[in-house]
């Protein structure tokens, strides 16, 4: 017998599954159609204004810095695992060892430093009216 | 033999000088940040790729690459590799970088990011150089990433130009969807072959019995290779993108990104699909790029002949140019053919002046507000001839008119074809687009030269004045281009040397 009959079988109870419940569950319950059932938010918050809102740039220039002390820990850590190990070891020097990591990290801190003197991490305090709008929790996280 | 022994990483200097100067921008920058001293900026910019070209020419004549004399250079375990043609391609990256750059002054004349766009600029270049020496598919991928995502960002700097942004989001998008074909096409090699380092792919040809996954791969790297290089299917971003940028950049991409693309396809093919392991399977790539070829100069000369405006039929004579380098990789055989790739690079070379010298006098034309239809270009001799004598020299020698660079190489490809198209046949077939397409191109080339020399100058045209660093960009470029000429011969030999060390 083919081995894949198994997670075939698995894929189809996985399929019947919910559908069987969803059309279980439909015969049973009673139909009660009503307006406030229909609302977007059923907690009662009456929304307002569109789906296509300008999310603020600088979320994107957190990640992107967020990105610099990423891809450096990503490397840091391989390296800091074999580093004594190279030390130890007579045919790799200190400078060969150190040099090209101090460079690295010299490389990310030139991009570090340039974003924060153009500004990426002053969060802007823009006039913006404030509406109620803003002052709903943010649930599009 | 030079006085110093350099260590063997240090034969990357010329792409790590590119690197440094973006560096130096960034330090720059960050002391101050508002700085708008263009004399500078441009001039960082610009001292940093003539020191790489310097150090690539240096390369090159003292024999670093050279199997006989110092040898290639095999860096970080076969990833990157410093031979002949990647010196060759540097100095092409380096020489339209420098140009662009002192054309830049003037162009970015009471522009805000000043300092962003030379390092965006430098750090394309870095990939570009990066591209010309990558010898495994991933740092290809990588050099290929690095050299595309400044110039994205570049072709839209105009921020608040609506062509320009709408030009860099059609080039990204394209660029995204070819830049997954090719990583996907990479995927589907290393999965044929197990291996993604250039020789070891070689080696493995055929070796794991995957060879209709290895075929449908190569045909993905050829689409990733075909964008890159503005070539058909693949080229309908070029118009768009040219057309939008800032003419320099239109410039930088047209003929260093261009360049680049070449050389990862050159090597690519020639190192890692080797055409006899190739055609034991039945994959004989030689003819999807006597089509390409074909197609490419065939569209885009035809399509440049019907545009109105200049920046868009230079847009589509780069991708007729771009038909004649596939020309290359089309001529090439199991036992030769390398006359052939080696005339596809001096192609590459003398089109890096011509073409440059050309989308920069366009850049001068925008910088001067006088439009950019053929007519508003009319009679522009009358107040700037030496820049209009330029702009004569580098379009008689895209066409390939005899005394100028781009008849050489187009002689030499010719010639090349006609020798190796006994062993194929179809080669006849891509001689005959050759020159029928030259022939085509004089036409669309020459109504450029006749409205700038001959027509009426325009009515009400006001004073034009003399942009400094666009001027010195165009004159030399356009003294290159005819002195290529009597220096031809130190170009033919480095790149047929290239040509043959990479020998299929």
């Amino acid at each position: 017998m083919n081995e894949w009959i198994a997670i075939g079988a698995l894929a189809l109870v996985g399929l019947l599954i919910p559908l069987s419940m969803m059309a279980v569950s439909y015969l049973l319950r009673p139909s009660v159609p009503e307006t406030s059932k229909r609302a977007t938010y059923e907690s009662g918050e009456v929304p307002t204004g569109g789906t296509r809102i300008r999310f603020n740039i600088q979320y994107y220039m957190v990640a992107l810095l967020f990105l610099v002390f990423d891809i450096e820990t990503v490397l840091l850590f391989p390296w800091a695992v074999v580093y004594r190990a190279a030390l130890d070891s007579p045919d790799i020097s200190l400078v060969s060892a150190l040099g090209p990591m101090l460079l690295f990290v010299a490389i990310l801190l030139v991009g570090l430093a340039w974003a924060w003197r153009n500004g990426a991490v002053e969060w802007t305090r823009a006039a913006r009216r404030r509406t109620d709008y803003d002052r709903r929790p943010i649930d599009h996280e | 033999m030079a006085l110093v022994q350099l260590e063997s990483w240090m034969a990357l200097a010329p792409t790590l000088l590119l690197a440094l100067s973006a560096l130096a921008l960034f330090v720059i920058d960050s002391i101050d940040p508002d700085t708008t001293n263009r004399p500078l900026l441009a001039g960082t910019a610009t001292v940093g790729s003539l020191a790489s070209l310097a150090v690539a020419v240096w390369f090159i004549t003292t024999g670093v690459g050279d199997p006989a004399r110092r040898g290639e250079l095999a860096l970080f375990g076969d990833q990157l590799i410093v031979d002949q043609m990647a010196l060759f391609f540097m100095v092409i990256v380096a020489v339209v970088t420098a140009l662009i750059s002192i054309a830049s002054y003037d162009y970015l004349r009471g522009h805000v990011y000043q300092s962003e766009y030379y390092s965006l600029v430098l750090l394309a270049a870095t990939g570009m150089s990066t591209m010309a020496t990558a010898n495994s598919l991933v740092t290809v991928f990588i050099a290929l990433e690095l050299a595309s995502l400044p110039s994205y960002a570049l072709v839209s700097i105009l921020k608040d130009n609506r062509g320009s942004v709408e030009a860099g989001l059609k080039y990204f998008l394209i660029g995204a969807l070819s830049s997954a074909i090719f990583v996907y096409g990479i995927s589907l090699v290393y999965g044929a072959t197990g291996h993604l380092q250039l020789e070891a792919v070689a080696e493995n040809v055929g070796a794991e019995g995957f060879d209709g996954l290895l075929g449908v791969g190569v045909l993905m790297v050829i689409g990733g290779v075909a964008y890159k290089t503005a070539s058909v299917p693949f080229h309908f971003w070029a118009p768009e993108a040219y057309e939008g940028a800032p003419a320099p950049i239109a410039a930088f991409l047209s003929s260093a990104s261009k360049a680049a693309g070449f050389v990862i396809a050159f090597r690519i093919f020639t190192t890692a699909f080797p055409l006899e392991a190739m055609t034991e399977i039945g994959f004989d790539w030689t003819m999807a790029f006597v089509v390409l070829a074909i197609v490419t100069m065939t569209v885009g000369n035809f399509a440049a002949a019907t545009q109105e405006n200049v920046k868009r039929m230079l847009a589509y004579s780069s991708v007729g140019h771009a038909g004649y380098a596939l020309i290359g990789l089309a001529g090439l055989a199991v036992d030769g053919g390398q006359i052939v790739l080696a005339a596809a690079m001096m192609h590459l070379f003398v089109y890096g002046f011509m073409n440059t010298g050309a989308f920069l006098f366009v850049a001068m034309a925008e910088y001067w507000g006088v439009g950019r239809t053929f007519e508003d270009y009319n009679g522009l001799s009358s107040q700037a001839p030496v820049a209009c004598g330029a702009l004569a020299v580098f379009m008689f020698s895209l066409a390939g008119v005899p005394p100028f660079g781009g008849f050489f190489s187009k002689y030499f490809l010719f010639t090349g074809i006609l020798e190796t198209a006994s062993g194929n046949p179809w080669l006849l077939a891509v001689a005959a687009a050759l020159v029928i397409n030259s022939a085509l191109s004089l036409y669309y080339y020459a109504r450029l030269v006749k409205a700038v020399w001959f027509e009426d100058p325009v009515a009400g045209r006001g004073q034009l004045t003399q942009p400094t660093g666009l001027y010195v960009a165009v004159v030399l470029a356009g003294v290159m281009t005819v002195l290529v000429l009597p220096g031809f011969g130190p170009v033919a030999d480095a790149a047929y040397a290239a040509a043959s060390a990479l020998g299929p």
